[in-house]
């Protein structure tokens, strides 16, 4: 008589993958999440360090012309290993406390992390900030 | 069976296992993003704080371009503004009711507050807004809150602005209350400011609500999509309220000569050399940095390492091994001090200089900074001594009009002719210095020609050239014209409402005539030398005449004398002298002669002696007789009649004249010739060596005439005296060929004829040659100008004229001719009587031997006392300070004029050394030892002391020569000169009697000084200054380094007193007080004891700087602040007595000031009003505006750097609260930035040349200012 064969029953095998198959779906569906929260944490600080460089740079004069960055916030002069640009416009100016006339000049600034095709077209890669600096706002050309 | 069973299952197992390696794999990487994510978060938190530190500098230098640059109203008139630590203020020209000058228009903070900017200010409120801020930390936070550090080693304390334990180190420094919030103990010293909060799109608001730690926002402003995303807190301070250590020192003091002690001799044998910057009272190298250094370093307060400076005799202070370590001690630190000792030769350092407080430990070597001269400073007391000092504080240099200022140094207009000294000068005056001459403009009047030889002696000794040939000139004077016809900003009022156009011009002109010989006196004829073997017109100028009339350093007079001398006797025929009765008296007198003397008076007098070139014209002369058709046969001013005189005299017969330090000097030039030898008597062919003013032949007397004590009739007349310039053409007389012309009446006397001794006839007729021969006597040369015998009659300057004695009322008028000249000049007292001697004839070579004339003790000549009046009414001078006024003057006193009544004390100036007191106008005193003898002539100097560092020396310039307005409110300008008034540069003139506690006034309730009126005359040193170019150019870009802000009041902080650079400021400045008592009559005065020696006593005070200062707060809690340096002049300057100096002179010391307050000043200064000689009367008006000068040019109210000191939050929102309130408990702070930024306000014209304001006008320079940020500090312990 043949020795009945072990093998996993089909209801073995469903069940064991069933069971993988959801935890590495729900661990997988976690890794964008994670990934993102990671990219986002990575560009804060780099649009930090563009946000400071352009803080001192403007002082000098607004450029007129799209700013180009690489990933650790070096300037660079043109969009090739660009991974963000920059694109800074004057806005109404801001009222000091107290002061019924706007006197302080604001810029804002959009960066985007899609440096090339229409970078400021998607809002969802754009982000804005403002800057405040003493007069004048002249703008000098670029960068 | 059973293994079938152990087996299954196990996938399941495998499975599980695999997937849980699965989960540790993936939750390990997600772990790691979520860290990485905080890391990057809080990077990127610093990041945004980075961001938001840079705001408060943003927001400041917003401010400041504001403040400064809009510098007209929008009605067009101008603005004036001032800084102090924390705010600027703006002044327009706009007076309110009530007030005596404009206020504030707009107060721009500096600080963070609910309100930045207002029109308003209440000082007391605006710290009572601060009062609860430690129980509101979400509107309020303290930007000095302490920090624990532990980086030395050891558990510190360390604070971003100011830490308490300076409190009692450091001078000047104190809590005038305890500061709201304060825990007395741990952080007695906080400084709150409010937050102002940023939203995300970069909006600034303050909360309009708040409820213990949680602060509302208006909702429609601050949502969810623009929520806060940070705040920020700062205040600014103003560098110029600290003491600079590349530019302050140490200040020895030292001041030209005043009176006659050992002190004032010490100073004069030893002025500073060229490098001594620190004993030059107008450099900021005289500011001290002991106020602050003083604390630190190894040696404490007390330690004798530092040793306060005594008040050694200066004479003894080469020998001083105290003082010289003193010295040492910081001489070693600045970088451009005197490395001792002095006695082998003090060298100028050239070190670099610091770029950091924190760098003044070590020196370039890296090694403890002084160590050689015992100053140890460690870490922490560098840190300490921030609050107090900088490497970096500039001040503007602009007129209230944001104009140039003009340099008080005069340029040759040749610039080939430019010394080194010159070039720098100019580049630091000058506008577009760096472009073509063409668009290159000079804020300097400039000299046509300078001396270059006895054949050249340039435009000094013009009286046109400066004016017709120097164009600039011409533009500058009437640019001065322009703005003082305009309403000051900061003060409201127009110059030339005050004074009337014409007294205004006088002023304008003397101004420019004075810096054409006193800014840069090299141009002038040096004294007799190599150079000038012959010595013609040595430090002399003549005065301009166009526009107006200058003084120049060139005489008018004070006298006109006819001396009759009678020649011969009536003789027997054996040729001896008739004496009948043999009573030894000649019977009668046959012939006489008669010449003229004039008593030549120089206002601009002082060393370095002066012997002005000059000629001199008598008009009329013939038409007088001594009875009826005997003619004097005096010359009657035709083309020849003229004698020239100059030169040092006389330089061959032995022993010098001198007197030419005085205001009388060149007297006997009048009868002998520039080389010293003697005059040819009644010559008329050759002006340079006649004397022509002399009766032609003897002139015959009627027989009926010339027994003693009959009366001789002389007819008197009129005459013309003409003084002239030495080239002035042989023409015959026509209007406006002289300098000067004075008509004087000789009325008709009758002359007692004298009684005249057979001995002195016995020889035969007398000859008048004789009366012309220098004789020496006791040591002097002197003229028997008049002899026993001879009778003088004299016409002397009138007490009771329209100049009430004061004669540089008459020395700035070109013509007294006709009903101009009434009243001018009187007779002597004794004209009319029998005396034989009716003068007063005076040489500066005399004073306590006596004069001309016979009649002194035993015959000699008469007593100085008798030749010059009273300064003070009452009030006899000591014999060896006689002042320089006619003998008839019972009192300087100023007179009624329209609705005022007059009657005060007048000004006039305090004598240098032993010169007497007097109408002067000159002090740009150099070579001081001048100041000490009587018998030299000018000497070449070796040696040059620039006296004129500050405007204060147009302040013996008159100021109503032609009148002025009265009061505000008239219609016309009152035209009656005002003798006796000049400029008024202090707060304390003779004639105050307000109380010092108030401002000195001009109006229907007190009438103390014409120069209180609006605008105030201090505001006219606001036109000049005097750029600092050595040992660098501290000068440079309209702007000098090192200048000290009086505004030292700390908004909104005025709890906290920090007036240490102030103190700084005013630690080598001498106050000079002569009591009146030491001048009276006696043996000594303070023109030194009776056989001319020093007085060991002391007339010099140093300044209580806290009970001073204390004035200055006072000022600044009525709400009110410095508008221009020169306001320094309106504050009384505290004395106190050095210590180990004695005061006493005549066994009289004057009142000690140890308990008085500034409040007090005037009744020190100048007792009760009734008593003119029971205080400080007999101090001039130079000596009570001196210390100003010393101070003036190194104070400011504006300021170019500016240290913003910040505290600054990046925030996170809860999503559980709400958007619009910010909760100091829920929500998040997630980052922090704490530090300062440094400012720079700085001159920048742009690439385009800049219009000539003197000539085109065109905007304020403040509004050519760029604003660059040059220092960022991170607090980070």
């Amino acid at each position: 008589m043949k020795t009945p064969r072990c093998a996993y029953t089909l209801i073995e095998c469903v069940l064991a993958l069933g069971l993988v198959g959801m935890v590495l779906m729900s661990l997988l569906a976690l890794l964008p999440m994670g990934m993102s929260t990671m990219v986002t944490g990575g560009r804060r600080v780099t649009e930090g360090r563009i946000l400071r460089q352009l803080q001192t740079g403007c002082r000098v004069g607004l450029p007129t012309e799209d700013l180009y960055f690489n990933s650790e916030g070096a300037s660079l002069g043109t969009v090739t290993d660009a991974a963000f640009v920059v694109r800074l416009a004057p806005e109404a100016g801001v009222m000091l406390p107290g002061d019924t006339v706007p006197n302080l000049p604001r810029v804002k600034l959009m960066i985007s992390d899609q440096p090339r095709g229409s970078p400021f077209a998607n809002e969802l890669h754009v982000t804005a900030h403002f800057l405040l600096l003493a007069e004048p706002l002249e703008r000098k050309g670029g960068s | 069976m059973q293994h079938l069973v152990a087996r299954r299952g196990s996938i399941l197992v495998a499975v599980l296992g695999i997937t849980a390696l699965i989960m540790v794999l993936v939750l390990g990487v997600l772990s790691l993003g979520r860290d990485s994510t905080r890391r990057s978060n809080s990077v990127a938190d610093g990041l945004e704080a980075e961001a938001l530190a840079g705001l408060p500098a943003e927001i400041i230098a917003t401010q400041l371009k504001r403040a400064t640059t809009q510098t007209v109203a929008p009605d067009g008139s101008p603005l004036l503004w001032a800084s102090q630590p924390g705010m600027i203020r703006v002044f327009g020209t706009q007076v309110p009711a009530g007030k005596d000058r404009a206020q504030a228009e707009m107060h721009y903070r500096l600080y963070s507050a609910p309100v930045i900017n207002s029109t308003t200010l209440d000082v007391a409120a605006e710290a009572a807004a601060l009062a609860d801020w430690a129980s509101q930390p979400a509107v309020f936070t303290d930007l000095n809150e302490p920090v624990a550090s532990t980086r030395s080693g050891q558990l510190d304390t360390v604070y971003l602005i100011v830490d308490p334990a300076a409190t009692g180190r450091v001078e000047g420094f104190a809590l005038r209350s305890p500061a709201p919030g304060a825990d007395a103990g741990a952080h007695p010293m906080p400084m709150p400011a409010a937050w102002i909060y940023v939203l995300k799109d970069g909006r600034l608001v303050v909360p309009h609500s708040t409820s213990g730690t949680s602060a509302s926002f208006s909702p429609e402003v601050v949502t969810r999509l623009n929520p806060v995303v940070g705040r920020i807190a700062f205040w600014t301070d103003d560098e110029s309220c600290k003491l600079n250590v590349n530019t302050a020192s140490e200040a020895a003091a030292w001041d030209v000569p005043r009176a006659n002690t050992r002190t004032e001799r010490g100073w004069a044998a030893s002025p500073p050399s060229a490098q001594e910057y620190h004993r030059m009272a107008g450099h900021p190298a005289f500011t001290s940095l002991s106020p602050v250094l003083r604390g630190f370093g190894r040696a404490s307060v007390l330690d004798p390492q530092w040793p306060k400076p005594d008040p050694l005799d200066p004479q003894d202070v080469e020998s001083s091994a105290a003082w010289l370590q003193y010295q040492n001690c910081y001489q070693a630190l600045t970088p451009h001090g005197m490395v001792m000792p002095w006695t082998t030769g003090s060298v100028a350092k050239q070190d670099r200089h610091y770029a950091s407080v924190e760098e003044l430990r070590l020196d370039p070597q890296r090694q403890n900074n002084g160590k050689n001269a015992g100053f140890l400073m460690d870490p922490d007391d560098a840190r300490l001594a921030k609050f107090f000092l900088t490497t970096h504080s500039v001040a503007p240099e602009l007129n209230p009009f944001g104009g140039p200022k003009i340099a008080l140094w005069s340029l040759p207009q040749d610039t080939a002719a430019r010394t080194n000294e010159d070039w720098r000068i100019s580049q630091s005056s000058a506008f577009n210095s760096s472009l073509t001459t063409t668009d290159r403009h000079e804020f300097a009047f400039q000299r046509y020609a300078d001396w270059t030889g006895p054949a050249g002696p340039g435009s000094s000794q013009s009286s046109t050239d400066d004016w017709s040939q120097v164009p600039r000139n011409r533009e500058l004077y009437a640019w001065l014209q322009s703005m003082t016809s305009a309403s000051i900003p900061g003060y409201g009022g127009r110059f030339v409402d005050k004074y009337g156009t014409v007294s205004r011009d006088q002023i304008l002109t003397s101004m420019f005539d004075m810096m054409r010989w006193s800014g840069n006196g090299a141009s002038l004829p040096p004294a007799p030398g190599e150079a000038s073997p012959q010595g013609v017109a040595e430090h002399s100028a003549l005065p301009l005449t166009v526009p107006g009339h200058g003084f120049g350093r060139f005489p008018t007079i004070t006298e006109v004398a006819v001396v009759f001398v009678f020649t011969d006797v009536e003789r027997m025929e054996d040729g001896t002298p008739r004496d009948d009765d043999h009573d030894g008296i000649c019977d009668r007198a046959t012939k006489l002669r008669a010449f003229m003397v004039v008593n030549p008076f120089v206002p601009a007098a002082g060393p370095p002696a002066v012997s002005p070139a000059w000629s001199l014209r008598y008009r009329r002369l013939m038409h007088w007789y001594v009875g009826p058709g005997i003619t004097l046969n005096l010359p009657g001013g035709s083309v020849l009649d003229r004698c020239v005189l100059s030169g040092s005299l006389p330089l061959n017969t032995g022993l010098p004249w001198g007197g030419h330090a005085s205001a009388y000097a060149g007297f006997a030039a009048q009868f002998l010739q520039a080389d010293g030898s003697l005059r040819r008597i009644g010559g008329r062919d050759d002006p340079a060596r006649d004397f022509p003013f002399i009766s032609l032949t003897d002139v015959k007397l009627s027989p009926a005439d010339g027994r003693p004590g009959s009366p001789l009739a002389f007819s008197g007349g009129n005459i013309i005296v003409d003084i002239m310039r030495v080239d002035a053409p042989a023409q015959p007389p026509r209007a406006g060929d002289s300098i000067q012309s004075i008509e004087l009446v000789f009325p008709p006397a009758a002359l007692p004829v004298p009684e005249l001794r057979v001995d002195d006839f016995v020889a035969g007729p007398r000859a008048v040659e004789d009366h012309f021969k220098p004789v020496l006597v006791n040591g002097e040369m002197r003229l028997p100008l008049i002899q026993r015998g001879d009778i003088v009659r004299s016409m002397v300057l009138n007490p009771d004229g329209p100049s009430h004695g004061d004669v540089r009322l008459l020395a700035l008028r070109p013509e007294l001719l006709g009903d101009d000249a009434i009243g001018w000049f009187v007779p002597h007292a004794d004209y009319g009587t029998t005396k034989a001697e009716a003068q007063t004839l005076r040489d500066g070579a005399y004073m306590t031997t006596g004069q001309y004339g016979v009649s002194g003790p035993g015959g000699g000549p008469q007593s100085t006392m008798h030749t010059g009046g009273k300064l003070l009414p009452g009030v006899t001078f000591a014999g060896n300070a006689v002042p320089a006024v006619t003998s008839l003057l019972n009192g300087a006193m100023q007179p009624p004029v329209g609705g005022d009544a007059g009657g005060r004390l007048g000004d006039w100036e305090s004598g240098g050394g032993v010169l007497e007191d007097g109408p002067f106008v000159n002090r740009s005193e150099s070579w001081p030892q001048g100041a000490f003898t009587r018998g030299g002539t000018a000497l070449n100097l070796n040696e040059g002391v620039s006296h004129a560092a500050s405007a204060v020396m147009f302040g013996a310039i008159p100021s109503g020569g032609y009148g002025g307005r009265v009061n505000a409110s008239d219609a016309a300008v009152e035209t009656t000169p005002r003798p006796w008034q000049t400029l008024l540069f202090c707060p304390n003139p003779a004639g105050r009697t307000s109380a010092a506690s108030g401002p000195g006034r001009y109006d229907s309730k007190a009438r103390d000084h014409f120069g209180f009126a609006s605008p105030p005359d201090h505001l006219w040193m606001e036109f000049f200054w005097l750029p600092v170019t050595q040992p660098w150019a501290l000068s440079r870009g309209l702007a000098t380094a090192g200048k000290v802000n009086m505004n030292f009041q700390m908004m909104p902080y005025t709890w906290i007193h920090r007036a240490t650079a102030m103190h700084g400021a005013m630690k080598g400045v001498r106050v000079t007080a002569i009591s009146t008592a030491a001048m009276m009559a006696g043996g000594e005065s303070a023109k030194g004891q009776e056989d001319g020696g020093p007085l060991g006593a002391t007339f010099r005070y140093e300044i209580n700087a806290d009970k001073t200062l204390a004035a200055f707060e006072e000022r600044f809690d009525s709400g009110d602040i410095f508008r221009t340096p020169s306001d320094i002049c309106e504050m009384f300057l505290v004395p106190r007595r050095i210590a180990g100096q004695s005061y006493e002179v005549k066994g009289l010391a004057p009142p000690d000031p140890a308990a008085l307050e500034a409040k007090d000043m005037t009744g020190w200064w100048n007792g009760a009003e009734a008593d003119p000689a029971d205080a400080f009367e007999a101090t001039g008006d130079n000596l009570r505006e001196a210390p100003y000068a010393a101070l003036q040019p190194r104070l400011c109210t504006q300021s170019n750097v500016f240290r913003v000191h910040y505290r600054v939050q990046y925030l996170r929102k809860s999503r559980s609260t709400r958007p619009e309130v910010w909760d100091e408990k829920q929500d998040h702070v997630a980052g922090e930035r704490r530090g300062s930024d440094v400012i720079e306000r700085r001159y920048s014209p742009g690439p385009e040349p800049v219009p000539d304001p003197a000539t085109v006008g065109g905007a304020s320079l403040h509004a050519m200012q760029e604003f660059n940020i040059i220092e960022h500090f991170n607090f980070a312990p």
